[in-house]
């Protein structure tokens, strides 16, 4: 058992390490020094082994601490410590029940089940203990650091902590023969059921100390001594409980994981994907070339091409109508309104980056068009990239001008309701908000096209298109919070988006034939 | 016309796949190209479609006088078909020569495409993304063939094709032959010796001829898999 917990810890630091690597092989320019090598090089190994005894420390000491801060130091204050080692029970039975390991699909149990072909019992045995020794260890310390619990109760609490978890196991054991089904500890069969107990345990564990309502001693004794015996006896069925190897068969599909980079990942991507395109047959064109391959892919993929546009769209008129009505309510705020509408036209900037779809779209063009298609030579001829570069930008452009469009018309209003403003401050207003969502259109389809963030298996692993992304959002936050009237603003803004989009534009018909393919 | 590769070189890496590559493909001709998994014959097929940079050396077609190899002498058939799954077949075969009507020559109408694949008449105004794995081969086929290049590079084309669908395309093969160099990579053997002209074979990062001279196919068999496992002289 201990030789296989040595080969999954060894698995596990090799993929969480591999990974790395080809992340940062991918940052331009820095990625270039690092040789192919890399992967074998023994002082590489060496900090891998450091890295995920890092990780792991992390993971023992740093999530308890949290987690016993966060639950246990955070909302009390100036209570006796009986009251929290009763808060602290009420959430070990809720936490039991939660988070059991056994019943949790991860990718480790993936990697060494079902792709090493490990036994599974011995494996599932081995992690639990490392996952309960983890708790005992990080538990106790947590306790003792940072709460009033004197340590033989902490000593006590951990103990219990670990009953409770084998009583969790054993009676989901006895759930699954009953219903023949199998438990997912990450899917409840029921939410309402799961809610309801979260909330009553979490009213348990807070309310009573507030209502400085302690359970008497001996009843706490009682309960433990029961947990104590309870648990004692599931540690058997859990150790000679048979059918790890079906359970896990079941639990680890792809529906439950949430896997990252590999082929089931991929295919469950791709078969999401293609769900995604529309089989009504009375879809037709009229077009022919580019135009009629653009409109086919745009009418065959327009619920998930419009879901988001439509869903904001809907979410800007209703909080626009509302805030109307509020100031015909109360027209004393009609003043700051007015002022707020003048002076922070900056932050729409910030909504506008999240309100755009470009990155939705360009998602569903590489998954169901792109992928595919560029690896025939014709679709990635200069001419052929650019004329179907048009046809898309005008899309996106237009797709996104539906919530654009609304939100500038709420604002007019809104700044009318509230006291109006000179008719040049509308224009800007409403013109620099188009200009805003045009340029992100612009951005994110131009980024798709010079950086193509996806690899050929579908996964978007792109040093430099996240370090994009995020300078695109830190700018946008940074002029959020910039000081400017609307009207100084607005102009500015228009004219970067005209410059930007130029820009851009030209940088695509350069670049793109050589940068827009599969790698 | 002539294919002529010099000295071709592709590392990935620090690792050569392929070395130096000599050869002259002619047209008019079926070239097999066999070699052990992990020869280099994806590679080999990808650096003649500039899908990926050589690092030495040079490939250009020679006719009267030598040219660079443009993008609409080659066509390319992967070994996995991928074909846009939103389009049907006949839309994508619409698109397809919408785009490309000047060059192609003898223009037919969609039917007459499908019927040289033997597509199911039911089948060609389904969405393809519900076609089967040959059903994605042929449309793929279908598509390099229509705008006539000059070279067609096959990536082991006739794996996913049921028997009789083989056969056809075999014969389809041989049909287009004409005025076009043809190479095709394949695991089995027997389809080599039986559809190609010249076996090819790519070992060790170098890319040479095994001539049948005077064998019998039992015997040149035998010379090509030795070949293969490395002991030209055995
Ligand atoms: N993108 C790449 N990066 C690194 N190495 C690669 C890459 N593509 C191929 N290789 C390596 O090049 C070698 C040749 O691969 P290639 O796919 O050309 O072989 P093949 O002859 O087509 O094999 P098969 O018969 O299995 O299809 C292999 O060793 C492979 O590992
Ligand atoms: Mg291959």
């Amino acid at each position: 058992m201990l030789n296989n917990f040595l080969i999954s810890f060894k698995v596990k630091n090799a993929y969480i390490v591999n990974e790395l690597i080809y992340n940062i092989s991918r940052i331009p320019l820095i990625g270039k020094l690092i040789p192919n090598k890399f992967y074998k090089y023994k002082f590489f190994k060496i900090i891998s082994i450091i890295i995920s005894i890092i990780y792991n420390i992390i993971k023992i000491f740093g999530f308890k601490l949290l987690y016993i801060y966060c639950f246990l130091v955070l909302p009390f204050n100036n209570v006796s410590y009986f009251a929290l080692i009763q808060a602290f029970l009420f959430l070990a039975i809720l936490g039991s029940f939660i988070n059991t390991e056994i019943f949790n699909p991860t990718k480790d149990k993936y990697y060494m089940l079902i792709l090493m072909k490990m036994d599974a019992k011995s494996h599932t045995i081995g992690a639990f203990l490392y996952f309960i020794c983890g708790i005992f260890i990080g538990e106790l310390v947590a306790l003792i650091l940072l709460t009033s619990i004197p340590w033989y109760y902490s000593l006590l609490l951990v103990i219990l902590t670990i009953m409770l978890k084998f009583i969790a196991i054993n009676f989901y054991f006895y759930r699954m023969k009953k219903s023949g089904k199998v438990i997912n500890e990450n899917k409840p069969e029921s939410w309402l059921l799961y809610s309801l107990l979260i909330i009553i345990f979490l009213g348990l564990a807070y309310g009573l100390p507030y209502l400085n309502i302690i359970i008497p001693k001996f009843i706490l004794w009682i309960f433990a001594s029961i947990i104590f015996i309870l648990g004692l006896i599931s540690i058997k069925s859990i150790i000679t409980y048979p059918n790890y190897a079906k359970l896990y068969k079941k639990l680890l599909n792809k529906d439950n994981l949430f896997l990252d980079n590999f082929a089931i990942q991929r295919n469950a991507q791709i078969s999401t994907n293609l769900k995604q395109i529309s089989v009504d047959t009375s879809i037709t064109s009229e077009k022919s070339g580019f135009q009629y391959f653009h409109d086919l892919f745009v009418k065959r993929h327009s619920k998930i091409l419009l879901k988001s546009a439509k869903k904001t769209t809907t979410g800007i008129l209703i909080i626009g109508i509302i805030l109307i009505i509020l100031l015909y309510i109360f027209p004393e705020f009609k003043g700051s309104a007015n002022k707020i509408i003048l002076n922070y036209l900056p932050f729409v900037l910030f909504l506008m980056y999240f309100i755009n779809t470009g990155k939705s779209v360009t998602n569903a063009m590489f998954m169901n068009c792109d992928h595919s298609m560029l690896s025939y030579r014709f679709f990635r001829q200069p001419q052929t990239l650019l004329s179907l570069f048009r046809e898309r930008l005008k899309t996106l452009i237009l797709l996104n001008l539906l919530p654009a469009l609304t939100l500038s018309l709420m604002i007019s209003l809104i700044l009318f309701v509230s006291g109006g403003a000179s008719l040049i401050t509308y224009a800007v207003i409403f013109f620099s908000i188009l200009s805003m969502s045009i340029f992100f259109s612009v951005h994110n389809l131009v980024l798709y096209y010079l950086l193509q963030p996806y690899n050929i298996g579908m996964e978007m692993k792109s040093a430099s298109f996240t370090i994009a992304s995020l300078i695109t959002y830190w700018v946008c936050y940074y002029i959020s919070d910039i000081e400017v009237s609307s009207l100084t603003f607005g102009i500015i803004m228009i004219a970067f988006a005209i410059v930007y989009s130029l820009i851009s534009l030209i940088l695509v018909y350069k670049l793109a034939p050589k940068t827009f393919r599969l790698r | 016309m002539k294919l002529v590769i010099k000295n071709l070189e592709k590392k990935f890496g620090t690792k050569e796949v392929l070395k130096d590559i000599n050869f002259e493909f002619e047209s008019g001709k079926i070239y097999g190209l066999l070699g052990r998994n992990g020869a280099g014959k994806t590679t080999l097929f990808n650096c003649l479609n500039e899908d990926l940079e050589i690092d030495n050396g040079s490939f250009f077609i020679e006719d009267k006088d030598t040219r660079k190899v443009e993008a609409s002498d080659i066509g390319y058939v992967l070994s996995t078909p991928v074909v846009p799954e939103f389009l049907t077949g006949r839309e994508f075969l619409k698109f397809f020569i919408d785009i490309n009507k000047d060059k192609i020559t003898d223009l037919k109408s969609i039917d007459e495409y499908f019927d040289l694949i033997k597509l199911d008449v039911s089948d060609r105004d389904k969405l393809m993304k519900d076609y089967s794995h040959g059903m994605k081969n042929k449309m793929q086929m279908l598509v390099n063939i229509i705008a006539n290049p000059s070279i067609l590079l096959l990536d082991e084309p006739l794996t996913s094709f049921d028997v009789v669908v083989a056969e056809e395309m075999k014969e389809l093969l041989k049909k287009t032959k004409k005025n076009r160099i043809l190479i095709f990579s394949t695991h089995i053997l027997e389809l080599a010796l039986d559809l190609c002209d010249e076996i090819v074979v790519l070992n060790n990062g170098i890319l040479e001829r095994v001539s049948k001279s005077n064998l019998n196919n039992a015997k040149f068999k035998e010379k090509i898999i030795n070949v293969l496992k490395g002991e030209e002289d055995a």
